[in-house]
């Protein structure tokens, strides 16, 4: 029983550091470039999608080559689209110009991604170090996910020690807080949007890779990951990025548990503990 | 003319308009005409909602869904007329909708949108999972228990027709109303408004519920027209992608403007087909000029022409950009 338990909650953990790299991604766009990014979940599919492509060119290349080209090909989209489209709706206004913009992206991409390499549900295998595990106690667990683990700490701490120790980092605060005085100071403001706008796509990217790794993906799944990034931005409280990843682990956990008492269920929980603890702040004053 | 005869004039011309059209055409062109009648409905109540309230939801096709399976189950379970349904059940999702939009205005902005949009997916799961709605096979549209007879389609049509325009002219007339100079103010800015003795909570409330009555009609017409309805099909994502595309290529917060985003969305749909291109190309241009439009011609393309064409200013425009 216990062991089960264990189980349960390690692979939810897992699974939640994902998703809190995901929503770290979000909040870092929202709070630097104050732009919504509806196509933000589109990049995890897209980093997904660019590994198995690579892996099935490549099959001899080792798997972390695959992740870090897959992550570099995700930044300068990223980046492009940023430089390219996103720059431009953020000159009007209204927030929701840049808004509509990126879900017109999202949709082209995805129903692109559809085209090039079909509807399928994909996967990425991971080799023989999947059969692999550690032995602690009574406890097993699965060698993969403990290295996803231990990389999504180092990513966090490599993105926190950014944000706040360099020189990009300072630049990137002084945009968000002032964005005209820090124009003025010189910081060049277009060459900073797009580096928070790769840093975020590269996040995606190489979540996406991760979760390809455990789960079928498919084109139109840009859907159901963006909504994950969202409710762990809500959830993790904006901008603080050990919220997100409570949020997520909190989300992996629930998703892992439901589908082990109700196997077909897919995100109904996760959406619906969501929902239910809006829910529960908005009776208790919480959301203003 | 005067305001009054306007709306009179437009409501006869277009409703008989549909009515002789209804007797005139096939019945294969009916059933496409009456599809684009609804997305030129559904992309008025997302233009309503995003436009003048300044809400931009990404959860509107709940409604559509609500409105579609209202009527299977209360048609089929009732002895009622399904008639009657059509015109019932639009107004019990309207209803439904007031909680959810209580609970939802506690989300801020891009929130919002994103919160709706997983209220959509949580209701459609729920859908795919319940026995009496036949889970993710769908329903057969029976009324009282038996097949439809005869051909609802030019009915149906002219319907539709008639919704539409009605909705334009309620839509104008609220627009000149209190209301919607309070919508107006609150566009321009909330506190102002609050501080001008506008309730912005409960404008925002009453535009969200006639928003989803109106989407709950649309789905209700169309579901009715194709017989059967699934819940992959009746809450897909792409009923909002066309309503929003539809608007903003049209004009966002114009009431013209849709209607010139439907035109475009149907010129594109029936280029594509005509080419043998796929669904997929199809979303991909249409994504690609509402993108164009966004950057290039924020406020759309009806409020760029009509300044081109020198036509006055009839009604009342939000603005965006």
């Amino acid at each position: 029983m216990i062991q089960t338990v264990a189980e349960l909650l390690f692979q939810g953990a897992t699974l939640g550091v994902l998703y809190g790299m995901i929503g770290a991604g979000l909040a870092l766009t929202f709070g630097i470039l104050k732009v919504v990014n509806l196509a933000h979940g589109v990049f995890i599919t897209i980093g997904a999608f660019i590994a198995i492509w690579l892996t099935s060119l490549m099959p001899t290349v080792p798997l972390a080559l695959i992740i870090v080209a897959t992550t570099v090909l995700c930044a300068l989209l990223g980046a492009a689209l940023q430089y390219a489209v996103i720059e431009r709706a953020m000159t009007f206004r209204d927030p929701s110009v840049p808004m509509m913009v990126t879900f017109g992206v999202s949709v082209i991409f995805t129903n692109a991604l559809a085209q090039f390499a079909g509807a399928d549900l994909r996967s990425l295998g991971v080799g023989s170090i999947a059969q692999k595990s550690l032995s602690v106690g009574p406890f097993n667990f699965g060698l993969f996910p403990l290295l996803t683990l231990i990389f999504v700490a180092v990513v966090f701490i490599a993105v926190d020690a950014t944000i706040r120790k360099t020189r990009f980092g300072r630049e990137v605060r002084a945009l968000s807080d002032r964005p005209d005085i820090a124009a003025l100071m010189g910081v060049r403001v277009r060459l900073v949007h797009a580096q928070v706008a790769a840093l975020a796509a590269a996040l995606a990217g190489v979540a996406g890779v991760l979760l390809a790794m455990r789960a079928s993906v498919s084109p139109f799944s840009g859907g159901e990951n963006l909504m994950i990034a969202f409710e762990v931005v809500v959830l993790g409280r904006l901008g603080s990025t050990k919220g997100a990843l409570l949020a997520g682990i909190f989300l992996g956990i629930v998703q892992i548990v439901s589908l082990r008492f109700d196997s077909n269920a897919g995100l109904l929980y996760v959406h619906l503990s969501f929902i239910l603890i809006l829910v529960f702040w908005a009776a208790s004053g919480k959301l203003k | 003319m005067t305001f009054k005869y306007a709306n009179l004039l437009l409501i006869i011309g277009f409703g008989s308009l549909s009515v002789v059209s209804s007797l005139l055409l096939s019945s294969g062109m009916l059933f496409l005409l009456t599809e684009v009648l609804v997305i030129a409905l559904l992309a008025q109540m997302w233009n309503l909602l995003a436009g003048y309230g300044g809400m931009v939801s990404l959860g509107q096709q709940a409604f559509v869904g609500l409105g579609g399976y209202g009527l299977y189950v209360f048609a089929n379970h009732s002895g009622l007329p399904v008639w009657l349904w059509i015109v019932v059940v639009p107004l019990m999702v309207g209803v439904a909708a007031l909680p959810l939009g209580m609970l939802m205005f506690k989300l801020k902005s891009a929130y919002f949108s994103v919160g709706m949009w997983v209220a959509a997916e949580i209701l459609a799961a729920i859908v795919m999972r319940t026995d009496a709605l036949g889970q993710s096979g769908g329903l057969v549209l029976r009324p009282g228990g038996e097949s439809l007879a005869g051909n609802p389609e030019r009915i149906l049509f002219a319907g539709a027709g008639l919704l539409l325009i009605g909705t334009i002219v309620g839509l104008r007339v609220l627009l000149n109303s209190d209301l919607g100079l309070a919508l107006l103010a609150m566009r321009d800015g909330e506190e102002a408004a609050e501080a001008a003795g506008v309730n912005v909570r409960r404008t925002n409330l009453l535009i969200f519920c006639i928003a989803a009555a109106g989407c709950a009609a649309g789905g209700a017409l169309y579901y009715f027209s194709t017989l059967y309805i699934a819940p992959t099909d009746a809450f897909q994502i792409n009923w909002l992608i066309s309503m929003m595309f539809v608007s903003v290529i049209g004009g966002v917060g114009t009431l013209t403007g849709p209607l010139l985003g439907t035109a475009v969305l149907i010129a594109v749909r029936e280029t594509c087909t005509s080419l043998g291109l796929t669904g997929g190309t199809y979303w991909i241009i249409m994504g690609t000029i509402a993108i164009a439009t966004l950057l290039i011609l924020p406020r759309g393309l009806w409020p760029a022409l009509r300044s081109k064409l020198h036509v006055p200013k009839t009604e009342k425009e939000a603005t965006i950009g």
